[in-house]
């Protein structure tokens, strides 16, 4: 008993160290929560959230009825799938690429080159894509009319929205994403390929059976934590695509939150919505961390 | 022991340390407001410095910084701290909205949309002017009283008119274009459409190229802009039409937009309408026309021979732009964009009543001629000067901007906002053609300002998916019958209600 209490003592300074950065943490992170409750009220500013009408479920209620429903959710799993898919292992790739190649000025020059994009703002990216792609005055357009081919419509024609979407995804982050990956390749022991040599492995197989296994982990970890992104979908990037036509397909709960909570001022409303987004979230992240568990691999927590 | 004082310690002397600087500049700040004092603001009331926030919505460049010199004067002469936020008008709602979620508003600020004003209104936000304006001359005279009621319930007074030109946006037509193919002015829509595919097809601009397109538009979520002298043509309301003393929504006008669409569907396969339309935004339009490659377009008159002409005379030093009337529709119909400012100026209504009183006397001499032509041209000396009979601009006003206030904010009811001391007359006079010339095509919304509980709530969702629905059928996606289904969806989406009780306002106020 003593024992304990001497213990905790000695801690003393250190819990005091420790004490600004979880102020911060309840202030900031754990504080604002509390404001969910507007998604069971009425919210109404001027009233603030003691004095506005309690409503319970009725905004989720509302979110389920609305004709949108479906078509949000459809639009926000079917661009996630795609980021999961297609966007998720070209870092992946690109690490086991760039792993393989041998010339330190080329490797470096490239990977500079590739994660290069990730600090340019959407604004500028989708801006650039405008400029390239726009049906009258883009520059691939115009190329296209003086070799007297057809115009291209690439940026309001829905059916280019999600591929457009996830090349650009691709091009802005795969290179930043990387990283973690090379990062991990680099701390491979290399007997580990020496043995395989030795016992007459190609690149190939080097490749298939040292650099792969040795990456299962972070992939495996990286992949919880996107799925726990799967309603989100990049709220800057979509909205700056987004026009009337291709409305239909690149309308997502973050640009509806946007459009219908800051334009038309329904706060609670958007709150329920965020609210459903980060449970299905959370759900994901539990779920598949429960099952890469059972697997017998290690999860994210 | 030892350690864990000295760690307490360590942790005692910072914190005394941040709470001492806060407070130590405080202080600095209130010796500093004590020392500040004008001579002879104390007779009118004004010997204690007041702090005053304004929030104004920005176009393009910016705003003033806080040591600017126009922001000094006032500072000065009124014995004020003014701190302006300059909010960029694209997300100038978006700014309140997230200042209302926290119930925290600036002194002075502006509500462009009419359904915000009439809900913020009910709530308390904005300060009643109406007993206290009878002390501000300036003010009293220069609004005019139907601008004052518009919007306010009997009797009360919950912001300023902000003044608009009501021909703002005003169609243009490149005239050396139509003189390189030898064409003349369009009058009807049919000319128009055929100059607009000349202007298409035969390389007007002569660089070798087809590379021009005829006439443009953009889309917004709830509304398609640009083309309101072809909406006015083929028949539709701008937003409201008294039809047998009821009221009529254009989003009902079914033969109306579908014979519009029909026009615009052509004018997009043939290459004659700017393929670009569903990705513009408000001002593109505007840019290609002063990129060279625009033939006809409307501009703001109050700006067209001061940046419009000159940024397209370094591409092309031989253009030329003039005022094209709106083109006669198959029925005769003629309008022009036609605005009727419903924005106003507001106070806060938490302000104390000193601070109420400074407020509306900065505002007051904003409004009056002196502070008119301050807002205007700048300082005397500094952006501006007399030289003989005739004045002079400086360099400074480049630079300075010192004309911001009046464009973006407070305007006297004068068109001639961005007309400035050293315009000469034939310039004035110039500009003022448009305005008087356009006076005849003036296309009243009879409901302006009148926003029913349902428009507000719904109103934005149910436009946006007609609009989506109208462009389809211009770009050839769904046949032209889907516009009848869309203003069905819209009807019993909502704007049935929205119809009723527009009508039930307006019943009410006349």
């Amino acid at each position: 008993m003593a024992d304990t209490k001497k213990l905790l003592r000695r801690g003393i300074p250190m819990y005091i160290m420790i004490l600004p950065g979880l102020l911060y943490f309840l202030l900031f992170r754990y504080l604002p929560m509390g404001a969910i409750v507007i998604a069971f009220q009425n919210y109404d500013p001027f009233n603030g959230f003691m004095h506005s009408e309690w409503v319970g479920l009725d905004h989720f209620a509302r979110l389920f009825g609305e004709a949108d429903f479906w078509r949000l959710l459809k639009n926000t799993l079917i661009l996630s799938a795609m980021n999961l898919f297609l966007f998720f292992p070209a870092p992946i790739v690109l690490a086991l690429m760039l792993n393989e190649a041998r010339v330190r000025a080329f490797r470096k020059t490239v990977q500079t080159i590739t994660y290069m994009p990730h600090f340019l703002s959407w604004v500028v990216v989708v801006g650039i894509s405008v400029l390239l792609f726009a049906t009258q005055e883009g520059a691939v357009n115009k190329l296209f009319v003086s070799l007297g081919w057809d115009r291209i419509e690439l940026l309001t024609n829905p059916d280019y929205f999600r591929p457009l979407y996830t090349f650009m995804n691709i091009w802005k982050e795969s290179g930043w994403s990387a990283i973690i990956f090379l990062a991990t390749l680099a701390s491979v022991d290399p007997t580990l390929y020496e043995a395989a040599v030795m016992d007459g492995a190609s690149r190939w197989k080097q490749m298939l059976h040292v650099s792969l296994p040795a990456l299962k982990h972070v992939i495996l970890i990286m992949f919880i934590l996107r799925l726990g992104q799967t309603m989100d979908t990049g709220f800057e990037q979509v909205l700056l695509m987004q026009n009337t036509l291709n409305i239909d397909v690149s309308d997502v709960f973050d640009t509806y939150v946007y459009r219908v909570g800051i334009l038309s001022a329904e706060y609670s409303y958007t709150t329920a919505v965020g609210l459903f987004k980060s449970v299905v979230g959370l759900l994901l992240i539990i779920g598949a961390n429960s099952f890469a568990k059972r697997k017998g691999e290690e999860g994210v927590y | 022991m030892k350690k864990l004082f000295m760690a307490l310690l360590a942790v005692a002397l910072f914190l005394v340390g941040v709470i001492g600087c806060g407070d130590k500049a405080n202080e600095g700040e209130k010796q500093a407001n004590g020392v500040i004092q004008q001579p002879g603001s104390a007779d009118k009331g004004m010997s204690e410095k007041l702090d005053i926030t304004m929030m104004v919505s920005t176009a393009a460049g910016g705003g003033w910084s806080d040591d600017h010199p126009m922001v000094k004067l006032l500072n000065e002469k009124f014995n004020i701290n003014l701190k302006f936020q300059w909010v960029p008008g694209d997300s100038y709602k978006e700014k309140l909205n997230v200042l209302a979620a926290s119930n925290n508003f600036p002194d002075v600020f502006q509500i462009w949309d009419a359904s915000m004003y009439s809900k913020w209104m009910n709530k308390g936000v904005f300060l009643d002017l109406e007993p206290l304006l009878k002390d501000y001359p300036n003010i009293m005279n220069n609004v005019p009283n139907e601008a004052m009621k518009m919007m306010n319930p009997k009797g009360k007074v919950y912001g300023l008119p902000m003044y608009a030109p009501a021909f703002r946006s005003n169609l243009a037509i490149r005239q050396d274009w139509l003189d390189k193919l030898s064409l003349q002015m369009p009058t009807t829509v049919d000319q128009f459409y055929d100059t607009a595919k000349a202007f298409v097809e035969q390389d007007p601009d002569g660089n070798g190229k087809k590379d021009t397109i005829g006439f443009s538009m953009s889309v917004g979520t709830t509304s398609i802009g640009g083309i309101d002298y072809l909406k006015g043509a083929f028949g539709l309301a701008n937003n409201w039409k008294l039809e047998d003393g009821k009221l009529v929504p254009q989003q009902v006008q079914a033969t109306e937009w579908k014979a519009l669409a029909e026009f615009l569907h052509k004018a997009y396969v043939e290459g004659v309408l700017d393929k670009d339309f569903p990705v513009n935004k408000d001002r593109d339009p505007w840019n290609k026309l002063e990129a060279n490659t625009l033939g006809m377009a409307e501009v703001n008159p109050n700006e067209v021979y001061t940046q419009s002409l000159p940024t397209l005379q370094k591409l092309a030093p031989t253009a030329d732009i003039v005022q094209l009337d709106p083109p006669k529709g198959s029925t005769g119909l003629q309008f022009a964009n036609t605005v009727t400012s419903t924005a106003k100026i507001v106070l806060n209504s938490k302000l104390e009543e000193k601070k109420q009183q400074r407020v509306l006397q900065v505002l007051d001499y904003i409004f009056s001629d002196e502070g008119f032509i301050l807002t205007k041209n700048g300082i005397e000396g500094v952006h501006y000067q007399k030289d003989g009979d005739k004045y002079v601009k400086l360099d400074k006003f480049d630079t300075d901007r010192p004309q911001i206030l009046s464009t973006w904010f407070i305007r006297r009811f004068d068109p001639g906002i961005q007309i400035r001391l050293w315009d000469s007359k034939e310039y004035a006079d110039k500009v003022m053609a448009w305005f008087n010339n356009t006076e005849k095509y003036r296309w009243t919304d009879p409901a302006a300002g009148l926003v029913s509980e349902t428009a507000s709530k719904l109103g934005a969702q149910i436009d946006q998916k007609l609009v989506t629905a109208i462009v389809n059928v211009i770009v050839g996606r769904e046949p032209i019958e889907s516009i009848d289904q869309a203003i069905q969806a819209w009807r019993t989406g909502g704007g049935d209600k929205i119809i009723e009780e527009t009508n039930a306002i307006y019943a009410e106020l006349n």
